[in-house]
């Protein structure tokens, strides 16, 4: 009697406890899943269903992806660094974001700014790694914002021809002694226009001048590109996409005539001596970090290093080229190698709000109107060669890294290897809802014009025209989605 | 029919009470259903229940109780999934619902929730009183300095010169202790904070005066461009467009009076006579003291806003909104702040950069050489805040209830990790080779630089995980 009740009570027990488990499994199993919402009844959409949520479509940056939406959100490294990357990840956050001095110092890793220069570091132009913007106050010299320089024609390398007495970028600093190029002054025209549901809106043209010069008047062909600083979240990630994927998105002759005709733009390598595809800066014009970091140092802060020995001086600028100078180069390898691992590893935030009606109306939106045909919505990355961690992804950076003709109202009409006057790379759209926390403004487009995240949108032309016809004809709720999704990245 | 025991009458008018009859008096299960009918009781038993518990089979009895527990757990879960599934995106109700019966069981548990409370608001207390205390150390000897400061450029002499160099080197000693109070937008860093001005680094040497291979270079030497040089001026140079140019603070005091560092295995060697206005050895004296004098006057003014900002008789400085905000969210500061030097700053950005640079100057306070005095006083902060001691300059001892004393209650073992890793930093960074620009190159010593950044970033670890006890998030990355 007694061996059966206590048989009985354990079997009791036994049937309690593995309930118990059961019910921990299914709730540790349902608990992150998302809930799937049940749409009405309607016909059969052919188009794929955008408001519902897709698992994982938070993940910017897939497995890469942190969870910060602090002002230090696009500072923080990618999760999974081993040790030693991790520490050298400082190194060169340190010499991405401690000022440059002037030569000779002390602090021989660190001289050599200028003699011409623009910002003393790279934080100066990416605040918080974060994006740039053009001057707001007047005689305000904006850190951020810089005029790139050319004349007509290209050079053996099908690089631009570099301006003769200012060469390649206009320098509005100067280290003591040295005379600063000049200034640079943007004055605004504005233009307005109205929605279909009447609702009024404007738009500033600017117009960039360089004033007090002191170098001698530029050359009657000058052609200015003014370009702001982008936020640095994800490059290693962008870098780690194959060309036959990007190559695989194109369409230069729109054969599938959807109206979007994307290319990519075929740049030269320095290093491996070749011609490469771009893919970082505005017009796509550098085609890996190392390169385009390189190229910064030089023509932003003048830096030397192994890929841009010479000081940014012409023949002109005597005092430049007798400046004392900080070693050669300036920023040896070593560091300059500590500085590409930094803005390789530097993670992407994930999504805010991103199950919210509104922000999936907005997608939906997004979607419909042809955004994501230049703004992919995700790609895969392949091998990366250095950071195993950043191949073989899923991300979305909202680009597909190629040229598009935006219409006469966005262009520079400035040339840059294969790419037009009037043609820009999709820039990413990751992160572009975290500007304004983080870098306080919200200038976008490549010269800040736009002031905001529906300006940019009716910026867009040429290729993207129809695209912005169509926000035109949204009404007030449709506009507020897409913003509103358009803030969630 | 069985009555034998009769020491135990049960009373079973009570569900409960039959209940624990069930499974307390096994024996007596049949007396208890045998005895009462089912209209005698207070209470309905399911007809089937009734029956099924009405046979003599004890054993059936409880199986058929099992297959109610069955049916009633299963249920459950089927009631949890659907709130699982429904709650999946704010799974905070189901967190509260579970405090709300915790809170409502012994009343001992909402006891030592406040005791736990109160610990630490003591410890965030003895927080407020060592930062006050370091900075009030700070600024008295950066007055000490400035005084020194002031004779050495009234009267240069080799004994003047000393004395001020002295001066310096006594001041970093409170002053490297309150770094720890950084990285979480206190007073020392908020937007409007003055760190800035105050231990930036590195220095624009030819920004300030003259450096080798420029001898008219820096503002001291340009007497047109500045005919006068006082603060007002100092501050000004750094509001230059958004980006500060370093040009004041005690780098550059350290600059003026020590000079460029070109020797291996000394400190600059500045003549005390680039001071002596008539026939001395650089051009422009009298401004060159007059900077050093500004540099001074400007350093003891931002120190003693930072004294104002942590006194205690206030009623809106920090230290009042500090010990008035939410002791979490305050402790989340006060650990971020060591956290991020432990494992970022020092080890990262200060320590290693040096070490893998191997450039001899990449180093703080390379002018002077004190940079192991930096390391050592950047550790000891660190230390003070988690065990809520801090010792003055002159030998008294600032403590109370600590950090430690809260982690003790809630995770001894977690405490005595941190205490370990603290000692063993403490003995690493006291044990550094001297001066530090030879230890990050000399192969004997290098190990042990590479060995203290190591322990430094899993004490930075310890931090965050000491956060997580209190239910924190804490970020140990170096906020740019």
């Amino acid at each position: 009697m007694k061996r059966a009740f206590w048989g009985g009570a354990l079997i009791l027990l036994c049937i309690i406890f593995v309930a118990t488990l059961l019910n921990q499994i299914n709730a540790t199993v349902s608990a992150p899943e998302l809930t799937q919402v049940d749409m009405p009844a309607e016909a059969e959409p052919s188009y794929r269903d955008e408001r519902i949520p897709e698992a994982d479509e938070a993940l910017s940056a897939g497995q890469l992806t942190i969870f910060n939406e602090s002002v230090n959100a696009f500072g923080q490294p990618v999760p999974g660094l081993n040790r030693m990357d991790g520490l050298f990840f400082f190194v060169g956050n340190s010499f991405f974001n401690q000022n440059w001095v002037t030569a000779p110092s002390s602090t021989a890793a660190r001289d050599g700014l200028g003699p011409h220069f623009v910002a003393r570091s790279c934080s100066g132009c990416h605040l918080r790694d974060g994006r740039g913007r053009p001057p707001v106050v007047d005689g305000e010299k904006a850190t951020g914002f810089l005029v790139q320089l050319s004349i007509p024609g290209v050079d053996a390398l099908g690089a631009p021809l570099a301006e003769p007495s200012y060469g390649r970028q206009f320098q509005d600093s100067a280290i003591q002694n040295v005379a600063t190029e000049g200034r640079v002054q943007i004055s605004y025209t504005e233009s307005e226009g109205s929605f279909a549901d009447g609702e009024r809106y404007t738009l500033r043209t600017p117009t960039v001048e360089l004033i007090d010069l002191a170098y001698g008047p530029l050359a009657e062909t000058v052609q200015l590109s003014p370009r702001v600083g982008s936020q640095i979240i994800g490059l290693g990630l962008l870098e780690a996409i194959s060309e036959e994927t990007l190559l695989a998105n194109a369409d230069p002759d729109d054969l599938d005539g959807d109206g979007i005709s994307g290319r990519p733009n075929y740049v030269w390598d320095l290093l491996a001596e070749e011609a490469a595809i771009g893919r970082f800066g505005w017009k796509a014009n550098q085609p890996n970090l190392i390169q385009q970091v390189a190229s910064a140092f030089s023509a932003d802060m003048g830096i030397t290093t192994e890929l841009f020995p010479l000081p940014d001086c012409t023949s002109v600028q005597a005092k430049c080229l007798a400046a004392p100078h900080g070693g050669a180069p300036e920023i040896d390898e070593d560091d300059l190698q500590k500085v590409v691992l930094y803005t390789s590893t530097l993670a992407v935030p994930a999504r805010r709000n991103w199950q919210d009606q509104e922000v999936l109306h907005g997608k939906q939106i997004f979607s419909d109107i042809g955004c994501a045909s230049c703004h992919l919505p995700s790609i895969t990355t392949g091998e990366h060669p250095r950071f195993a961690e950043l191949s073989n992804q899923t991300i979305r950076p909202y680009t597909d890294l190629l040229l598009h003709d935006m219409g006469p109202g966005l262009a520079d009409d400035r040339p840059h290897f294969e790419a037009s006057g009037s043609e820009w790379r999709t820039p990413p759209l990751w992160g572009i809802g975290l500007i304004e926390p983080i870098n306080k403004h919200t200038y976008f487009l490549h010269d800040g014009r736009a002031r905001s995240l529906l300006e940019a949108i009716l910026w867009h032309g040429g290729e993207a025209e129809s695209s912005k016809d169509a926000v035109l004809e949204l009404d007030k709720a449709e506009r507020n989605a897409l913003i509103k999704f358009l803030e969630s990245l | 029919m069985n009555n034998e025991t009769n020491d135990v009458k049960p009373n079973h008018h009570t569900f409960p009470q039959a209940l624990r009859a069930l499974f307390t008096y096994p024996e007596k299960f049949r007396t208890t259903f045998q005895r009462t009918e089912v209209t005698s009781i207070n209470f309905t038993i399911h007809p089937m229940v009734a029956a099924a518990t009405a046979g003599q089979n004890l054993s059936r009895k409880l199986y058929v109780l099992a297959l109610c527990s069955i049916i009633a757990v299963a249920g459950c879960s089927a009631a949890s999934q659907s709130s699982t599934q429904t709650t999946a995106e704010d799974p905070a109700p189901i967190e509260q619902s579970l405090e709300e019966t915790e809170s409502t069981s012994e009343v001992d548990a909402t006891d030592s929730a406040e005791e736990l409370n109160r610990l630490k608001v003591e410890a965030l207390t003895t927080y407020a009183e060592i930062v006050y205390a370091s900075y009030v150390d700070s600024a008295d000897l950066a007055t000490k300095l400035q005084d020194a400061i002031n004779e050495f450029v009234a009267n240069p002499s080799p004994e003047t010169h000393q004395l001020a160099k002295d001066a310096w080197l006594a001041a970093q000693e409170p002053y490297g202790q309150t770094e720890a109070y950084r990285f979480y937008g206190g007073p020392i860093d908020d937007e409007n904070g003055p760190e800035g001005l105050m231990n930036a680094w590195p220095l624009d040497e030819a920004y300030i005066d003259y450096v080798q291979g420029a001898e008219e270079s820096g503002i001291i030497n340009n007497i047109d461009a500045y005919p006068t040089i006082d603060v007002d001026l100092l501050i000004s140079l750094n509001e230059i467009g958004s980006e500060k140019n370093i040009s004041t603070g005690y780098h550059a005091i350290e600059f003026l009076l020590w000079g460029q560092d070109f020797s291996d295995s000394g400190p600059g060697e500045r003549k005390y006579t680039d001071y002596v206005v008539d026939g001395g050895t650089a051009l422009h004296a009298e401004r060159r003291g007059q900077y050093l004098s500004a540099l001074a006057e400007l350093l003891v003014d931002n120190l003693n806003f930072l004294v104002d900002e942590w006194a205690s008789n206030q009623s809106d400085n920090y230290r009042a909104q500090l010990l008035a905000t939410d002791p979490n969210k305050a402790l989340q500061l006060v650990l971020t702040g060591i956290g991020v030097l432990s494992r970022s700053e020092l080890a990262g950005e200060r320590m290693f950069t040096a070490y893998d640079n191997q450039d001899r100057e990449d180093e703080h306070s390379c002018f002077s050489d004190n940079t192991h005095r930096d390391i050592v006083t950047n550790a000891l902060g660190i230390r003070n805040v988690y065990l809520g001691t801090y010792t003055r300059p002159n030998g008294e001892i600032v403590s109370g209830p600590s950090i430690a004393n809260v982690v003790e209650q809630l995770a001894p073992d977690l405490n005595a990790n941190m205490i370990a890793l603290s000692d063993e930093i403490m003995a690493q960074v006291n044990n550094l080779s001297i001066p530090f620009e030879q230890a990050i190159i000399n192969p004997n010593d290098r190990t042990a630089v590479l060995e203290t950044v190591f322990t430094l970033q899993d004490q930075g670890d310890k931090i965050a995980e000491i956060g997580s006890l209190f239910g924190l998030s804490i970020n140990t990355a170096l906020p740019d």
